[in-house]
Order: structure tokens, then C-alpha cells, then sequence
């Protein structure tokens, strides 16, 4: 709960609201499409690989994320039939789960990149977002980018030992490990963080700063 | 509890370094400056040896202390101490002169946490642990809104710790894009915006290049509050601080004037504080 006298305004930035709010009704309107209805999904995908680029997205960058992405998406589209057996309409149910979840991908790809992660929480906080939220979020962020320092950091190390071309068996027990330890330095570090907000007179309220 | 008036910075230094001034030149040491007095204080973790054994000394207000010791000797582990942030040890009580740590009279227990760290400021040795913000404003009103202060203060007080600490055109930017020397003073800026009476700080100058540690060092030359500092660097020992502390294995074994402690070769060989 934030302290009355400490909270900042809710100031909203009529611009930031009118890119959050477009990216959300990209997603509503994507997640209300099917598979029968194809070319309104192909429309809209159209609409948002147009506002990507607009917003300065290469073809090279936008691949990379997709290569990630749709591996992903697949495996859960497939999961459907695979758990509730394959009936007549499995391919358009999975259609519609690729076509939904890619829509949204684009559409949280186009914000992030039109809207700083910063001003991202001041409208979230404007519009009332409780403030544990918006601070967890913010949290989040900021040591999302640690963690993948310090993974970086435990790649090249482990690069350097290698002295040889492992195989991939060695390559995933090496990557199992690495989690592992991302694991046990992720909790070394919350705690040590609990500590830093402790030192700095933290009593377990947030109090939010514009 | 009524907050304690800070000890402040002086006005921003120059372009070229000041030349560090000797106690007796100082800024006298404001009345909010912090005593301390830690009285055989033993500590073990969970589970574990001893990390401090019947460590004891007492720092006056003002007073520049450096803690040297080897990695492992347990100075973080006192610096924690003295910011009530780990598990009470036997309280401490002045009348009956039980072992302890005492700030500005105050035992240094859970219960009271508050009035503790509002009087020690205490910046952590890796920065990555302090600087939790979004931005650096954002981090650095992180003290000051805790303390209850209103949004006016807050922003006066970010404002004046990010200037101190140089940073001045540093509110917007995000944490995630500053050097580490950017960062050691952004969580500087944190601590100071709290307007501690005592500045604790672990190993400040650690992986810092030349010059961001000229630029670390002049900050701390023109606090003029209480400063214990925990660091290898003998450079800025003999820059900053006016009385060392040796700590090794989690004994007190020296105590003196920086120059006496500096000049003894067998005791900074025997205790690993020189090659």
C-alpha cells in the first residue's frame, strides 16, 4: 500500500495511453479471431508487421524473435490434440492458437519498442495499476537484464574451459548446471537485495516515484 | 522518532581534486555525526564457525575509520552489524555493559531497525544489489519516501544527492545503461539522499578505473559526517581515513592512527594487506 502523503499524482500521458491501449486492442482483437477467419487475421498481422516497421523493426530482428517464438508457440498449439485427441478440427484449433499467440507476440514486440519500459510503468501507474504491481514489474525488469549479464557471463566462462567440441549431451548436463547455478545466485541476490531495501529503511509498503 | 538533521556534503568540488584536508582542516563534524561502540560482539551464521569473535571498539562522531582485512576476515559481516541487518545479537545495554553494537546510544536490534539505519548509510559492495530502480531518480527517492517525506522533499533530495554525487543529468536514465563506476555512485546518491549522520561503506572502490575512483574518493573526502569504510585500497585509506581497524579471521588485532598502522610492514604482511 502506498504511503498518502508520500504517493506521487497518477499523471497519464495521453500518448503513452493511446500506444497501450492500441497494443491491447491488437491483442483483443487477435484473440477474437479463429481459424475460419483467416483473412481478418491475415489483415491485422498485415497491420502489425506494418506498425513494426514503422517503428523501426528489421526483417533480420523480427525473424530472430519469431525463430524463437514460434517453436514455442507450436509445441503448445500441438499439446491441444495431443492431450485432448486428434479430432476432425485439430489443425484449425492449433491454426487458431499460432495465429492468436502470434498476434499478440507482434503486438507486445510494437509497444515495447514504441514505448520505453519506464514510461510503460508511469502509465500502468496512472491508470491506477496497484503500486506492489507496477514496483514488482519494475523489479522484474531491472534484474531481468542481471540475470542475463550474469548468464552471459557463465557462457563465456564455460566457452573458455571448453577446450574441445562437446557433444550435445555434454552441451545440455553443461546447461543444466548453468541453470542451477543462475538459480542459486538469483536467490543469493534476492536476498542480498532484501537486505539493500531493508538499509534503506524499507518497511514492506511501496511508495512509487513518477 | 524525530529524523535526525544530516550531515551534509559540501558544495560540489571542482574541476581539479581537492586537496584532502587534514582532521584538524575539516568541517568540524556536524552534532548529528554518529558514535558507535561495538562491544565483544561474536557472530556466527546459521550453521556455521564464527565469522566475529569478541570484536570490539568504539568510533566518535566524525571520526574516519578504515576497516582493512583479508577477503573472509568478516568486515562486510560487521558492516552489516551496524545497520541492524542481521540476526540481533545479545542486546546491548550501555548501564550494564553486555556485548553489543551501539549506534549514537542505540542497541542495534530489530526493534530498533528504523532509528539505525535512518543515522548509518550503508552501500553495498556490488552496486547490481542496491540500484533496484527503474532509473537512478527513481532509485535514489527510494530512501526518502520510505522515510515519509512529501513528493517536494523527495524531490529536493534526489536532486541534491545526485549532484553530490555528480550525476546531476542522470534522473531519466535508465539503471540498466550506466557504467559501474555510473553505478557505484547512483547507489552513493541513494544512501547520501537518506541524509545519514554515519556513511558504511563495503569496499567502495572495488573494479573501479582511476578515474572513477578520484571521482569516489573526492565525494567521500567532503562528507563530513561519521565514515567507516571496508577496502583493499591502501591509497584511499591513507586519502580518507584518519584511524584503521585490522580485522582478520574475525578478530580485532590492530587498532591505531592510519599513519602508525600503515608504517607497521609485519602487521599489513602478517594479515595478507600487502604482498
Amino acid at each position: 500500500m502506498a504511503d498518502p502523503i508520500s504517493s506521487p499524482p497518477r499523471v497519464l500521458s495521453a500518448a503513452a495511453f493511446l500506444k497501450l491501449a492500441a497494443s491491447l486492442g491488437i491483442v483483443l482483437l487477435g484473440c477474437s479471431l479463429s481459424w475460419d477467419s483467416w483473412p481478418a487475421a491475415g489483415a491485422l498481422l498485415a497491420v502489425t508487421f506494418a506498425a513494426l516497421a514503422f517503428a523501426g523493426f528489421t526483417l533480420k530482428a523480427l525473424a530472430r524473435r519469431l525463430a524463437l517464438f514460434l517453436p514455442v508457440i507450436t509445441l503448445v498449439a500441438i499439446s491441444i490434440p495431443l492431450s485432448q485427441g486428434f479430432t476432425a478440427s485439430w489443425m484449425q484449433l492449433a491454426g487458431t492458437v499460432i495465429i492468436r499467440g502470434a498476434v499478440s507476440f507482434l503486438a507486445g514486440l510494437w509497444l515495447i519498442r514504441v514505448l520505453p519500459f519506464d514510461s510503460l510503468l508511469s502509465t500502468l501507474y496512472a491508470l491506477r495499476l496497484p503500486a506492489v504491481v507496477v514496483a514488482s514489474l519494475a523489479m522484474m525488469h531491472r534484474y531481468l537484464f542481471v540475470l542475463w549479464e550474469e548468464t552471459s557471463r557463465l557462457r563465456i566462462a564455460r566457452k573458455a574451459r571448453c577446450l574441445g567440441r562437446q557433444n550435445r549431451i555434454a552441451q545440455w548436463m553443461a546447461g543444466i548446471g548453468m541453470v542451477g547455478m543462475l538459480v542459486i545466485r538469483s536467490l543469493d541476490r534476492g536476498h542480498r537485495i532484501h537486505r539493500a531495501m531493508l538499509a534503506r529503511g524499507w518497511d514492506g509498503h511501496i511508495r512509487p516515484w513518477p | 522518532m524525530a529524523l535526525i538533521p544530516a550531515a551534509r556534503l559540501a558544495p560540489p568540488p571542482n574541476t581539479s581534486p581537492p586537496p584532502t584536508p587534514s582532521p584538524a582542516e575539516r568541517p568540524q563534524a556536524m552534532t548529528t555525526a554518529v558514535a558507535i561502540e561495538v562491544r565483544r560482539l561474536t557472530f556466527a551464521y546459521s550453521g556455521g564457525s564464527n565469522v566475529l569473535t569478541d570484536v570490539s571498539f568504539s568510533v566518535s562522531p566524525g571520526e574516519r575509520i578504515a576497516l582493512l582485512g583479508p577477503s573472509g576476515a568478516g568486515k562486510s559481516t560487521l558492516l552489516l552489524h551496524l545497520n541492524a541487518l542481521l540476526p540481533d545479537p545479545p542486546p546491548a545495554d550501555f548501564e550494564t555493559d553486555s556485548a553489543g553494537v551501539l549506534i549514537d546510544g542505540l542497541p542495534a536490534t530489530a526493534q530498533n531497525a528504523n532509528p539505525i539505519r535512518r543515522r548509518v548509510g550503508l552501500l553495498f559492495q556490488n552496486p547490481e544489489d542496491q540500484l533496484f530502480g527503474s532509473t537512478v531518480g527513481r532509485d535514489v527517492a527510494f530512501g526518502p519516501l520510505n522515510l515519509g517525506l512529501d513528493a517536494a522533499e523527495v524531490q529536493a533530495r534526489v536532486e541534491q544527492a545526485l549532484n553530490d554525487v555528480g550525476l546531476d543529468e542522470f534522473a531519466d536514465r535508465d539503471t540498466v545503461r550506466l557504467s559501474l563506476g555510473e553505478r557505484k555512485r547512483a547507489c552513493l546518491a541513494g544512501v547520501l539522499a537518506c541524509q545519514p549522520g554515519c556513511l558504511v561503506l563495503d569496499e567502495p572502490f572495488a573494479n573501479l578505473d582511476p578515474r572513477g575512483r578520484r571521482r569516489l574518493s573526492d565525494i567521500l573526502t567532503l562528507f563530513n559526517g561519521t565514515l567507516l569504510l571496508a577496502t583493499h585500497d591502501l591509497d584511499a585509506v591513507r586519502e580518507l581515513a584518519d584511524r584503521i581497524l585490522v580485522l582478520d579471521d574475525g578478530r580485532l588485532c590492530a587498532d591505531g592512527p592510519t599513519d602508525t598502522i600503515l608504517q607497521d610492514k609485519q602487521l599489513l604482511t602478517q594479515h595478507g594487506l600487502v604482498a
